[in-house]
Parts: C-alpha cells; sequence; structure tokens
C-alpha cells in the first residue's frame, strides 16, 4: 500500500472492486476488434475481389500480413491489459475509520480521496435488472454531511455487504460519547 | 524466387530500401514501445497493486500472450 498512508490505529477492513461481470462486458470489444481483420480475411476470401491477380497479397500465407496483424493482435492486447489494470486498481477501500475511494484513471493518473465514516449520512444500494440481481452487483452510494458530498462506487459486487458493513461501522462512532466543548472566556 | 520472397518483395516506389530494412524499423518500433508499455504497467502493478498476489500473474500472462504474438507474427519473416 504504498500509496496509501493509514492512521494510527487504522486498518483495512475490506478492498471492493466493481464486480467481475463489468470487466468481461469492457472486454467484449477488445475480443471483437481482435477478430475484425480475421473476418475481413474471410470475407475477402469469400468475394468476387479473390479471382483478382493481387488477390494472393491478401491471405495469411503473406509474410507482410502476417506481420501487420501480429502488430494489430499486440495493440489490442496492451489496450485490453490497461483495461483490466484500471478494473483492478480501481478501488474502494474500507477501513475502521474511512472509505478510500482510489480511482486510476490512466498510466501515472489516479485520484484518491477518503471520506470519513463519522460524516456518512446514508448509504444507498441500487440493484436494478435481470443480470445485476442475478450475479448480485449494483451501485452503492454513500451520502456525506455535505449535501453536495456524494461518493457512488458503480457496479460493485455484493452491495448490499458493503453497505451493512459501512453503516456497522458508522455506528460505532455514533456509539460513542461525544466531546463537550467548553467555552472559556 | 520462392513465393514467400515476391510477397515480400517492395514496389520500385521504395528505392534501394529492401523490405527487410523496413520490416526491422517497424519490429524496432513495435518493440520500444512494447517494452516501455511492459515497464510502465510493471511498474503500476507493484506500487499501487496493494500488494495483491494478482500481480505476477496478470505481468506473466501479459509478458506470455505478448511473446505468443511476437513469436506469431515474425514467424513467416526469415
Amino acid at each position: 500500500m504504498e500509496d496509501l498512508h493509514l492512521q494510527p490505529g487504522e486498518h483495512v477492513l475490506k478492498a471492493v472492486r466493481k464486480h467481475w461481470l463489468i470487466y468481461v462486458g469492457a472486454a467484449i470489444p477488445f475480443a471483437v476488434f481482435a477478430y475484425l481483420p480475421v473476418l475481413a480475411l474471410e470475407l475477402f476470401a469469400k468475394s468476387p475481389f479473390v479471382s483478382a491477380p493481387w488477390a494472393h497479397y491478401v491471405s495469411l500465407e503473406n509474410p507482410w500480413i502476417l506481420f501487420v496483424l501480429g502488430v494489430w493482435w499486440l495493440f489490442v492486447w496492451m489496450a485490453a491489459f490497461s483495461n483490466f489494470m484500471r478494473y483492478f486498481l480501481d478501488v474502494w477501500i474500507i477501513t475502521n475509520k474511512r472509505i478510500i475511494d482510489v480511482e486510476q484513471i490512466d498510466f501515472f493518473s489516479r485520484e484518491v480521496t477518503s471520506l470519513f465514516l463519522d460524516h456518512i449520512e446514508d448509504v444507498t444500494v441500487h440493484e436494478t435488472g435481470f443480470f445485476h440481481t442475478l450475479f448480485g452487483f449494483g451501485n452503492l452510494m454513500v451520502q456525506s454531511a455535505g449535501a453536495a458530498d456524494r461518493t457512488e462506487l458503480p457496479g460493485i459486487a455484493y452491495p448490499k455487504d458493503v453497505r451493512d458493513l459501512l453503516m456497522h461501522q458508522a455506528g460505532k462512532f455514533e456509539e460513542r460519547p461525544q466531546h463537550v466543548i467548553v467555552d472559556k472566556k | 524466387m520462392d513465393a514467400s520472397t515476391t510477397l515480400l518483395r517492395f514496389p520500385a516506389i521504395f528505392g534501394n530500401v529492401t523490405s527487410e530494412a523496413v520490416l526491422s524499423v517497424i519490429f524496432t518500433l513495435v518493440f520500444i514501445w512494447w517494452t516501455v508499455y511492459t515497464l510502465v504497467a510493471i511498474y503500476h502493478w507493484f506500487r499501487y497493486g496493494r500488494s495483491s498476489w494478482v500481480a505476477v500473474p496478470a505481468i506473466a500472462l501479459h509478458l506470455a500472450v505478448s511473446g505468443g504474438i511476437f513469436i506469431y507474427m515474425t514467424s513467416a519473416l526469415h
């Protein structure tokens, strides 16, 4: 946890990420991109152009086509891997004192925000839709004391469990005796 | 002259530039780009991966898949 500096007495309770199905959904375009050139070659082989004198250049027997296809796949793979990295490094860390929202935007671009549990006023779970209900994922929204302060984590796994954990931890702060501030003038 | 040599031959517009030279330059550029990307990715996994067990398998998978693609793309080039 090189980028996270926990306070004395603070410890991590849970790390929450988006549901794996969210990642699978985001990975589908990369699979399509990877297949596109192969599909193009297959379509070309069935087209009337296949009898053209230059047609033999457009096949996997041409080392250049193989090379270009490899370069294409390499870049698609790097994009897909970056996507997985963003998915994995984008995380909510729940400690016994606060929620740390780590948003991995891109390479060398990340945003880390903290929301202290004693500021939590409301935690809302949204689970709407067939897949959300079937696989148990949804959106979690945390409303803090400021009217505009709202943190949202979309598509997390088991949001109700996370909500219960947050409410349980936030409740501990309410049970503690309040400090009395005496104004000495 | 076999079929693969014919397919690799460049049009006259490139003059004396051989296909091997062009391929070498493109391959070197792609490899440099991939190396920089891989180093940056490894840095991010180890620095921000929060000591997760996923980091090493993810990097190993990246290296394996990339290696496979490199072998495939150069398999027909001699």
